[in-house]
């Protein structure tokens, strides 16, 4: 039986080993800091056991043990991984939002917007350009707040998806599809018809609350989620 | 050991290194399997991270990160859904070892007739 005294590695040597992931492509700290302890624990076994090895020179066996693909595999597995975890909470945020008070808002949006239009005889697709550029600036603002995380959301994965999702159906509902209603028309002034007036009450009202899910009430869930998620690696 | 005999059974080994030892770190696993099985089966780190974070993703274990001399450590546990899932899939995998096992020791003459 052999009797050996571990090995430790140096702050220096730590750092260097968080520099090769880097230059391996694996930039999410999570990962990072898994692999470091891997890498480290691996490289300290070996010194021990042959104090003589170099660490570049224990770091490239240890590195061995991840085969041909080296960490390609681990990051994208991750990545998955991490993906359909934010995905689930997408749809749980998503549906914990459709419950009784979600009807009380959508009947409260269809009726002002009802009322608007007969009433006042207000077209909104006479003003399209306005309302969008509103919309805009309205779901910019309250995604700012998510937005000023992302640097740290970056270190850690994977919400960049969820803006792409979340981007286009706001730019499709928000502002290709009314301007293509006026375009359509030749520019022209249209019609305040009885079935115009409900259709435009049922879409604003759909876009009204998608909005306010997409842009407001899934990022601050995740936010809040995200926090939970990664306070323990407040350690580093 | 052709990794690819026992490639389906890493997840059963690893749930049930989880459940016996309570919690453990990457490397600790690695090395363990390694040993208690006389370096019969040894899983790879490129497979065993990528099972891990699917389990974790599946809420099949949860993680914390403790510090260890000069660097954090991800430790991993069973969540209480974890340990429902292992005491099923333990069960079919005894099933299936000793199904395994009565196949290979039936001889051919038995089985042709």
């Amino acid at each position: 039986m052999y009797i050996y005294f571990m090995a430790e590695l140096t702050t220096q040597e730590i750092n260097y080993l968080k520099r090769f992931l880097v230059q391996h492509y694996v930039r999410y700290e999570d990962v990072q800091l898994e692999l470091v302890d891997h890498l480290a624990s691996g490289i300290e076994e070996k010194q021990s056991k042959k104090p003589d090895l170099k660490f570049e020179d224990a770091l490239q066996e240890v590195y061995k043990g991840f085969g041909t693909l080296g960490f390609s595999q681990v990051v994208k597995e991750k990545e998955k991984a991490m993906r359909k975890f934010w995905q689930k909470h997408i749809i749980k945020l998503f549906l914990d939002f459709l419950k009784p008070p979600l009807i009380f808002i959508a009947i409260l949006i269809f009726s002002t917007t009802y009322l608007i239009q007969t009433f006042y005889s207000f077209n909104f697709w006479n003003h399209t350009p306005y309302i969008a550029i509103m919309v805009f600036a309205l779901a910019i603002s309250l995604s700012f707040k998510l937005h000023m995380k992302e640097d740290i959301m970056n270190k850690y994965l994977y919400l960049d998806s969820y803006y792409g999702l979340s981007g286009s159906i706001l730019f499709t509902f928000g502002y290709i599809f009314p301007s293509s209603a006026v375009n359509f028309n030749g520019n022209e002034i249209i019609e305040l018809t009885t079935p115009l007036i409900w259709f435009t009450s049922f879409y604003l009202t759909f876009f009204l609350i998608s909005l306010y899910i997409l842009a407001y009430k899934i990022p601050n869930g995740l936010l809040k989620k995200f926090n939970e998620q990664y306070k323990k690696y407040a350690l580093n | 050991m052709d990794p690819k005999l026992y490639k389906g059974s890493i997840e059963p080994i690893l749930l049930k290194l989880l459940s016996e030892h309570g919690e453990m770190y990457g490397y600790q696993i690695t090395k363990l399997i390694k040993e208690s099985t006389q370096g019969e089966i040894e899983i790879k780190e490129g497979s065993l991270y990528p099972l891990l974070h699917k389990l974790e993703a599946n809420d099949t274990i949860e993680s914390s990160i403790k510090m260890v001399k000069n660097r954090g450590r991800k430790y991993y546990r069973l969540t209480e859904k974890g340990h429902q899932e292992t005491s099923a899939l333990l069960e079919d995998f005894t099933r299936y070892m000793m199904t395994m096992n009565n196949f290979f020791k039936v001889k051919p003459s038995q089985v042709t007739g």
